[in-house]
């Protein structure tokens, strides 16, 4: 499955919420990463084709989706980033109706659901009100919904949002063993959710599309741009208004900081190991207030 | 169907709906049930074999009229008017005095005799009634050669119609004057339309509220087929609440009156329907105003479907749907100056069209393309228009439907 953004944009009024966004996904996981506001709730709706561009188009296979909108939506899983349920719906009525509206019948739904249920930890709690669920059983239950359909594009907006620690880990695993041989778009705003599991990430600020690279190369790129540097309390109040400051470590009366600057911050500093985190500061805090 | 299942629980066939649609069954049968103990004789200490008294006169008196006993009748009620007046008394008086009753009753009937005849008092010019002014009109209009023109051929239909009806007969219709009575009121239709108005009203937009508007539009049946299952279950939802409304009116008028008399006579033999332009028995009758009622609550279940499509919040939707009844439903009484411009809201707006006693009773005619064409005939194309309006606007515009 191989699919293009071409050149999408979108606006309200004359607020421009995405100008002239461009990439292409294949087999595995994609992350998109950007602050709130970004354009990436946008970018998504366009992408399930549940919002119109103002222009561009979206390929699948060559194929513009237009011309084949059926087939495109039959082959799409999509979890929104704000769910709630229908209050007279069990979790397993609301599983069997998108079932339903996704085209499954019979023995083959009624087994998927099984299985995902099982899956997302849902057993024993599926024959209940759905909106009696906690805010991460709705969101297992969202992801469940998203994968009825064994999508060759799944596309997952905000999905870790109230989710446990380990739930947020057993959420990756899942979606890293799904995304083998198949197209996963995930966005988010919390590094850690992709850090692991997705080949390629796209940083999207402003409604533009900066690099999109594979997270190794973003991690790389920041050798020698990420600091740390033992202080006071007191010296920390002034320090983090000029600097863009990841971590911040207790140890003993003093704090190590993580700093991610271009150049050295200060005398005692020491160049640390990056990771995808300093990355996603560097890109949206550091070359922001550059460009500012 | 899978879908249609699902669409009918969250519009229906839910605990908080089913709890309310019994409460508002309850409170159709109630006004079945009233009305019909309204109109019935009441036994009293004084009289206490009223009601098995004023049933033997009705009986013994039906069919043609009787000039004999329209005079004593007349004079009954003559003398009682004078003794009671017109208000109140008189009509404490009827519901316990057998004679009386049947007396204003075959005067009424006297009455229809008369319309038959001669038509009302003061004739509408553009639609003269009764077999007396429609042959002298036809006169007229034979002799002045226009018996090619469209009030030619109407008339004539017309004489045609009456002779075939024949004037009206006496007869006891029990109970179903009740009912037809009680769907003559305005109210009445208004609370079935405002309770469906509510049933409907969150169709599409409990997607929005729930956000769940997103996952359907990006599944494989999420534009088509679930339009299909969305207007099929308003279409159910909307004939359960008319047959159950229906279904509850009858059992309240069943327990208040019992009396299934009449099934068999003329339509005409009640007052409601005396000038109706049909050939129909009493049972006839009700069946077909039945499946009008039906008919034209599922014409206005799928215009909600498609309000509800174009709103974002069930309030809204609802909002809509009760301003769109209301606003017809007034329309009644604009000036007359307006009537020209704004007869098709006035004349077919929702409620008028539930309104059965005025499809199958009303007199209007309309001139369509020089043909003569009934109100009834009339309501009925406007009812399959907007039906199948409604639904192809509703499938347009959740095909073209997008999350904000």
């Amino acid at each position: 499955m191989k699919v293009n953004i071409e050149n999408i944009s979108k606006s309200y009024g004359k607020k421009q919420a995405l100008n002239g966004v461009s990439f292409e996904m294949e087999n595995g996981v994609y992350g998109l990463l950007g602050p709130n506001g970004a354009g990436k709730s946008t970018l998504i709706r366009i992408l399930v084709g549940i919002m119109d561009a103002s222009g561009g188009e979206v390929y699948m296979n060559g194929r513009n989706r237009k011309s084949c909108a059926r087939e495109y939506r039959s082959k799409i899983g999509y979890l929104p980033q704000s769910l709630d349920f229908y209050p007279e719906f069990s979790g397993l009525d609301y599983l069997r109706y998108v079932a339903a509206l996704k085209g499954m019948e019979g023995e083959k739904a009624e087994h998927k659901i099984e299985t995902l249920v099982k899956q997302v930890h849902l057993t024993g709690d599926i024959r209940r009100k759905a909106i009696t669920y906690s805010g991460g059983m709705k969101r297992r239950l969202g992801i469940a919904q998203a994968l009825l359909n064994d999508p060759e594009i799944l596309i997952l907006d905000e999905p870790t949002a109230g989710l446990d620690p380990h739930e947020r880990i057993k959420f990756r695993n899942l979606v890293s063993i799904f995304s083998r041989d198949r197209t996963v778009l995930l966005s988010t705003h919390i590094v850690t959710d992709i850090d692991s599991i997705s080949k390629q990430t796209l940083m999207i600020k402003d409604g533009k599309v900066g690099r999109m690279e594979s997270n190794q190369s973003f991690v790389d790129e920041m050798n020698g741009k990420v600091w740390l540097i033992k202080m006071t309390v007191d010296e920390l109040v002034d320090f983090q208004n000029s600097q863009i400051i990841s971590n911040v470590l207790p140890i003993g009366d003093r704090v190590e900081v993580r700093v991610v600057s271009d150049e050295k911050p200060s005398s005692d500093a020491v160049s640390t190991q990056p990771n995808l985190e300093d990355a996603y500061l560097y890109e949206f805090e550091y070359m922001g207030r550059t460009f500012r | 169907m899978k879908l249609l299942k699902y669409e009918m629980k969250k519009l229906l066939f839910n605990k908080a709906r089913l709890i309310l649609l019994v409460l508002l069954f309850g409170l159709y049968g109630f006004l079945g049930f009233i009305l019909s103990t309204d109109v019935e004789i009441k036994n009293t200490p004084g009289e206490p074999k009223a009601a098995t008294i004023y049933a033997e006169l009705l009986q013994k008196n039906r069919g043609a009229i009787n000039q004999e006993t329209l005079i004593e009748c007349q004079e009954i009620v003559k003398a009682a008017v004078a003794e009671y007046g017109k208000g109140e008394e008189m009509y404490r008086q009827q519901r316990t005095n057998p004679t009386l009753k049947f007396a204003s009753k075959y005067v009424d009937f006297g009455n229809q005799i008369n319309l038959y005849w001669n038509g009302p008092t003061e004739q509408n010019p553009s639609n003269i009634l009764g077999v007396y002014p429609i042959q002298k009109k036809l006169g007229e209009l034979e002799a002045s050669n226009r018996t090619d023109s469209y009030e030619y051929k109407y008339y004539k239909d017309r004489l045609e119609l009456e002779k075939q009806i024949s004037e009206p007969v006496f007869e006891n219709t029990g109970m179903w004057s009740a009912f037809f009575l009680m769907f003559d009121w305005m109210f009445v239709v208004f609370l079935l339309l405002m309770a469906l108005t509510f049933f409907i009203s969150p169709l599409f937009t409990q997607e929005v509220r729930t956000e769940m508007d997103s996952i359907v539009l990006c599944s494989l049946k999420g534009r088509r087929e679930i339009v299909t299952a969305k207007l099929l279950a308003a279409t159910l939802t909307s004939s359960i609440l008319a047959a159950g409304y229906l279904g509850a009116s009858l059992i309240g008028m069943i327990i208040g009156s019992g009396d299934f008399s009449g099934l068999r006579a003329p339509a005409r033999c009640m007052d409601i329907f005396a000038q109706a332009p049909l050939d129909l028995t009493v049972g006839t009758l009700v069946i077909m105003s039945i499946l009008w009622l039906l008919l034209s609550t599922v014409v206005f279940g799928l215009a909600l479907a498609f309000i509800s499509c174009k709103m974002k919040n069930q309030s809204a939707a609802f909002g809509i749907g009760i301003a769109v009844l209301l606003a017809g439903m007034m329309s009644g009484n604009i000036p007359k100056n307006l009537y020209s411009i704004l007869w098709p809201i006035v004349d077919f707006h929702f409620g008028a069209l539930s309104m059965f006693n005025t499809i199958f009773g009303g007199v209007k005619t309309y001139n369509i393309l020089g043909t003569p064409v009934s109100y009834g005939m009339m309501a009925f194309v406007v009812c399959f228009i907007l039906g199948t309006l409604a639904c192809l606007l509703t499938y347009i515009a959740q095909k073209k439907r997008s999350v904000l």
